[in-house]
């Protein structure tokens, strides 16, 4: 399964027609989720997330583009075989036993037999709920829940599971629970793609991401490639008045005291221009990397991105 | 097959748990009670014996109808609203399946709810005279109208909402339930409108029967039934099911959820 696609979208388009015209949930997605990763899939509200993934599911149709599961096109049986889901809002039939519905989602996940005990036991192991499993749904807490979700998507041995906004609206202590579960499956080579609003989650378990805006893909790789690509090189230089002369647009960058110029440059240009402004006689006086989070890139992009909008 | 049986299971747990039993149980009460209650107004008669069938019947039907016309028109919208149709269509389920199901688990308690009820009229009866059995040949009669009610609200809930689907329905049992004997003296010769009467008879054609299913003259008339009637009746039901529970799927299908 190593190197093989487990989601591709290909110019996925989506346009809802309502009351007030026609809206275009998803303008030409392009989208790669290699096996075996776990892929943070992040946006703003109405970014476009949750109809791609509804895509994914079959629980929408697309108006055009491609959209695969392993190959197999998304929303056939063959796809959703190999699909665990966890929806954005998991409401569940409340009145019954962890155990008992779990059951139920192993047999609709086409499990047979005595395999479904075995299945249900191992999911409920892998998100730690097994001493929870005579409970009803409606006594579990809002994390305990969203870890039966997580085993609901498990019980049938997906390689595949899409978990949408996992840890939305939980406490630190179940968001740090439901983490270490996406970790524990990375060692089952099980892929995750997952959505989220919280980038340091994200940054923390993820192998690649991307950032999805206006329906369109805005971003997407490892997270150091989507963080150190942006990474700035702030240099603080003392240039004296001959020089300034030379290199006028310097002055640009005045906003320092006396013959202080503060620079914020990218990482491909810092090393030039320094050495640009040394032979000037300029003298540095402070260097430093200024390190971008996911954060400041999410919010870099989507605002660069809804400025040309 | 098993997925239309789990989600038929589930459907079913859940009408339970919104104690949908209980009103039939509250039901089974006054059926029992029907007989004891309509001897006071027999004055010594044997008579009261049809009429308490007569009158139980009728209940049982209106009752069959108006829980499959609330339940067979919400059950799909309701798992839509509250999202909990989201897990079990990621699951590879076909649509039709998910659909199947649901008329499963729905029909299974009305039916269920039916049988009970009748059970309730005919111990209710024993009580004065003698245990009459054919109250369920007129209880399977109504619980196969009643399954073509659940399975045509079903069909027009997947493309209107839960209170016109249901108006929608209840169209469908007036109109397939006309007697021709109604369109000819009523619209015919006592109105003289046969404009009407011809689109009513016309419609009839196309629209499920439920004459076919009302068997409470010869119940209550002590009127025999050929057993094989029964078989028909079920399979003209079964027939109207899959027709319905087809266009639902279709229309199902492609519906973005």
């Amino acid at each position: 399964m190593a190197g093989e696609l487990a989601i591709r979208l290909q110019q996925l388009t989506k346009t809802y027609r309502t009351s007030r015209g026609a809206v275009e949930a998803l303008r030409g997605l392009d989208l790669e989720v290699r096996a075996g990763e776990i892929f943070g899939y992040i946006g703003v509200n109405g970014a476009g997330k949750s109809t791609s993934i509804k895509i994914l599911l079959g629980l929408s149709q697309a108006t055009s583009g491609q959209a695969e599961v392993f190959g197999e096109p998304a929303g056939t049986l063959a796809a959703r075989n190999m699909i665990g889901y966890l929806p954005e809002v998991a409401t569940y039939h409340e009145f019954m036993s962890v155990e008992e519905l779990l059951r139920v989602h192993a047999r609709l996940a086409g499990v047979t037999g005595k395999q479904v005990e075995e299945r249900c036991r191992l999911a409920l192991e892998s998100v730690k709920l097994e001493d929870r499993r005579r409970s009803r749904i409606s006594e579990l807490s809002k994390g305990l829940k969203q870890r039966f979700g997580v085993a609901q998507a498990l019980v049938g041995d997906p390689p595949l599971l899409i978990l949408d906004e996992l840890t939305s609206g939980l406490d630190p202590f179940a968001q740090r629970d439901l983490r270490d579960i996406l970790v524990g499956l990375r060692e089952r080579n099980i892929t995750v793609f997952f959505s989220s609003h919280y980038m340091t989650e994200v940054e923390s378990v993820c192998d690649r991401a991307a950032i999805i805006h206006g329906g369109k893909l805005q971003v997407c790789g490892t997270i150091p490639e989507l963080t150190q690509n942006r990474e700035k090189v702030e240099v603080v230089l003392h240039v004296p008045p001959e020089a300034l002369e030379k290199l006028p647009e310097l002055e640009a960058f005045r906003d320092e005291a006396g013959d202080l110029r503060r620079a914020s440059l990218s990482r491909d240009e810092a090393d030039a221009y320094v050495a640009k402004c040394l032979a000037l006689g300029c003298s540095v006086r402070r260097l430093n990397t200024v390190h971008h989070s996911l954060e400041d890139v999410f919010y870099q992009v989507t605002r660069a991105t809804g400025a040309q909008a | 097959m098993r997925a239309i049986w789990e989600i038929g299971r589930l459907q079913l747990l859940e009408n339970l748990r919104r104690q949908v039993h209980l009103v039939t149980i509250f039901m089974a009460f006054l059926m029992l009670a029907l007989p004891a209650y309509v001897n006071t107004f027999s004055m010594g008669l044997q008579a009261f014996e049809v009429a308490a069938k007569d009158f139980g019947l009728t209940l049982l039907s209106y009752y069959g109808v108006a829980m499959a016309l609330m339940l067979g028109s919400s059950v799909v919208p309701r798992d839509i609203e509250r999202k909990t149709i989201y897990p079990l269509l990621a699951r590879p389920v076909a649509r039709v399946s998910y659909l199947a199901g649901q008329f499963l688990g729905t029909s299974i308690l009305l039916v269920g709810s039916m049988f009970l009820l009748a059970t309730a009229l005919a111990l209710g009866i024993a009580g004065l005279s003698s245990f009459d059995a054919t109250i369920y040949a007129a209880a399977l009669g109504y619980s196969l109208e009643c399954t073509v009610l659940v399975a045509a609200c079903l069909c027009f809930s997947t493309l209107a909402s839960p209170p016109l689907a249901g108006v929608m329905g209840f169209f469908l049992y007036v109109v397939g339930g006309l007697s021709t004997a109604f369109t000819q003296f009523f619209l015919r010769e006592d109105r003289d409108n046969d404009t009407l009467a011809n689109l009513v008879d016309g419609s009839k054609n196309f629209l499920p029967n439920f004459q076919v299913f009302r068997l409470k003259y010869p119940v209550v008339h002590n009127i025999p039934i050929d057993p094989a009637y029964h078989g028909y009746e079920f399979i003209y039901a079964m027939g109207w099911v899959a027709l319905f529970l087809m266009l639902a799927g279709i229309r199902f299908e492609k519906r973005d959820l």
